[in-house]
């Protein structure tokens, strides 16, 4: 009777297990350096908003122009706005590092708090600047959100492109679980939808195109 | 983590595995691979089942009669299927000038080789016998170079040899099957190290003729009868060996239709042989630790990432559709939807494709069978990347045609 060897099996599973687990930890520490990059950027534009913040208080006591902290909140917001993008790129459901989604939220109350200010800025100066709020489904699964959020996407980047230093542009996720958001969008009627608001006064939902937006602009 | 995530982990493990113990085969046996041991000079019986095979018969015949074996040790016994061509016709002229040719007609088509063989082995005159397809060319040294294995060790039951694609392939896909035959042989051959041969295949393979009976013959209902024979043989504790160095050509699918028919009888005969011997399972046995849940898992992971990848197809495709419908440039969607994020998973995936190009290379090199040049680098990028994806889809239909119960040889 022939007698065989079953060595391989133990090489391989001993062999197999080490290099899988080393490509698993060589993943995680890739995925947790970006992780860490983009926590580092979140925590920068955290102290950036909070400067700002600081300054429209001080705008509010003593009489100081308007312009430079207008400014500062255009670059706060465009910041923000190319990090995410930064962050979306990433497909969540592909990484084993948790801890992408709570850096999102981060984002996503930044983004709320600057709403909340660039609203306010806009009261106190009496500026013309205008506002567009982007509100969608982070890492939507669903054929029919995604096409809308990607004509909205079209388009709002569209109108940045053309109206650069007159249109503040925040793109917010509604499914993060933020209070605050929620009960902000309450005000304007939206309830887990992907829409757009315009200077705080017109809402669009469903289908658009760049002309309709535009023209809500001042 | 996600659970389609999960899923790709473990392949990626089973594929690791799979590959590691393929190099720690060929690392301890690297001398052995074309090992054939010596041999005794004793009669064989060749069974030739055959239906409708006027094309390719004759050249078959022609074939078995200019092996390297005595003459006088050698019976070959046709066993007609109730062919609708000349078949029989051709079979009878070679049956009228030589005496060791004998033709046996059956009354009514059976729908497969399964019966023509065991009418074939209840005629054969000779304890060794040798099941060939009326397609196939044995090379002349074929009985030489296999015979020794079933002589060696009482426990070996059935020996098969590497099959190959009729030279020269024609057709790109006759190109595409020769890579895959040759990768197939030589990883049957790094398997027999481990005693794990799951397969006989139709186109030569020796037997002992007790031992064929006391498995229980071949099975009649089987789309697959090759590889259940090596089930049912291993079930009962006996061995089938592979000899890499013996080689028989045989005829390949040289259109799409023709081939995707066969790999679906291949697989719907798998999964036949793997619910007939379900209860082998984790038998302290190489069938039931290895070869069944390998099977297995394989089906079952097939199916898996089929179902995952036509979701994802099917969400990026309606994706694409409605967001066009709203006059977004079809660029731009494009974009968005085929991105390749820098995760672990994408480093994993081309780990994997790395591992399994050197692997089809490496078995091509060792095998000497065809020359490796600029256009046969492509053809096997080709292979790997286009041909083995098709393999899921062949999965996906012959699960549904076997649940249907629609299929016929």
């Amino acid at each position: 009777m022939v007698k065989y060897s079953y060595d391989a099996f133990w090489k391989a599973f001993i062999f197999s297990t080490i290099i899988f687990i080393f490509g698993l930890n060589m993943g995680s520490f890739i995925e947790n350096s970006t992780l860490d990059k983009l926590e580092k950027n979140v925590i920068n534009s955290e102290v950036e908003l909070y400067d700002s913040n600081i300054r429209s208080n001080v705008l509010e006591y003593y009489n100081i122009s308007c312009e430079k902290s207008i400014e500062n909140t255009f670059e706060i917001a465009d910041k923000i706005y190319e990090e995410v993008k930064m962050l979306e790129e990433l497909d969540k459901s592909s990484t084993i590092v948790e801890g992408f989604d709570e850096v999102h939220k981060r984002y996503d109350l930044l983004r709320t708090q600057l709403w909340l200010d660039a609203t306010n800025l806009k009261n106190t100066c009496q500026d013309n600047f205008n506002l567009i709020v982007y509100i969608y489904e982070y890492n939507s699964k669903k054929p029919q959100v995604i096409s809308i959020q990607n004509l909205y996407e079209s388009i709002t980047s569209e109108i940045k492109l053309d109206y650069d230093s007159e249109v503040l542009l925040i793109p917010i996720a509604n499914n993060m679980e933020l209070n605050s958001l929620e009960l902000l969008l309450e005000n304007y009627d939206i309830v887990n939808q992907t829409s757009i608001i315009i200077n705080n006064k017109y809402i669009i939902k469903g289908a658009s195109n760049y002309e309709e937006i535009a023209s809500y602009l001042n | 983590m996600e659970y389609s995530t999960l899923i790709f982990l473990f392949y990626t493990y089973v594929t690791l595995f799979i590959s590691s113990l393929l190099f720690f085969i060929f690392l301890s046996n690297k001398n052995k691979l074309f090992f054939y041991p010596k041999h005794k000079i004793e009669p064989v019986s060749i069974i030739m089942p055959c239906y409708n095979e006027e094309r390719e018969i004759g050249k078959a015949i022609e074939s078995l009669l200019n092996l390297d074996w005595p003459k006088d040790k050698l019976e070959i016994i046709i066993v007609d299927d109730k062919s609708s061509d000349n078949s029989v016709k051709i079979a009878k002229k070679y049956a009228k000038k030589y005496d060791n040719i004998r033709v046996i007609e059956s009354k009514v088509n059976s729908g497969g080789a399964a019966r023509p063989c065991n009418i074939g082995v209840d005629a054969a005159k000779y304890e060794i016998i040798a099941i060939t397809d009326a397609d196939s060319k044995p090379e002349k040294n074929i009985i030489k170079k296999m015979i020794g294995f079933l002589q060696k060790d009482k426990n070996t039951a059935g020996v098969t040899c590497s099959v190959l694609v009729d030279k020269p392939p024609k057709t790109f896909i006759e190109k595409l099957q020769l890579i895959e035959y040759i990768v197939i042989a030589f990883s049957r051959k790094l398997l027999d190290f481990i005693n794990a041969v799951y397969v006989t295949p139709g186109p030569f393979a020796l037997y002992k003729k007790d031992k064929i009976i006391e498995a229980g013959k071949f099975d009649e209902k089987n789309m697959t009868q090759d590889i259940e024979i090596v089930w049912a043989l291993r079930k009962i504790g006996y061995s089938v060996r592979m000899s890499l160095g013996s080689k028989v050509y045989t005829t390949a699918p040289n259109k799409l239709k023709v081939w995707w028919k066969q790999r679906n009888r291949w697989n719907i005969g798998g999964i036949q042989t793997i619910i007939k011997h379900k209860n082998q399972i984790l038998k302290n046995n190489i069938l039931g630790n290895f070869i069944l849940p390998f099977f297995s898992v394989s089906l079952f992971i097939g199916i898996i990432g089929i179902i995952l990848m036509l979701n994802n197809l099917i969400n990026k495709i309606s994706t694409f559709y409605l967001t066009e419908k709203f006059g977004v440039s079809s660029y731009l969607i494009l974009t968005k939807l085929i991105s390749l994020p820098p995760l672990m998973i994408l480093y994993f995936s081309f780990a994997l494709i790395s591992i399994g190009l050197f692997f089809t290379y490496f078995c091509i090199s060792n095998m000497k069978e065809l020359n490796v040049g600029f256009k046969e680098l492509f053809t096997i990028f080709f292979y790997f990347l286009a041909y083995l994806s098709l393999y899921p889809f062949v999965i996906l239909s012959s699960v549904y045609k076997y649940l249907r119960g629609n299929y016929t040889w």
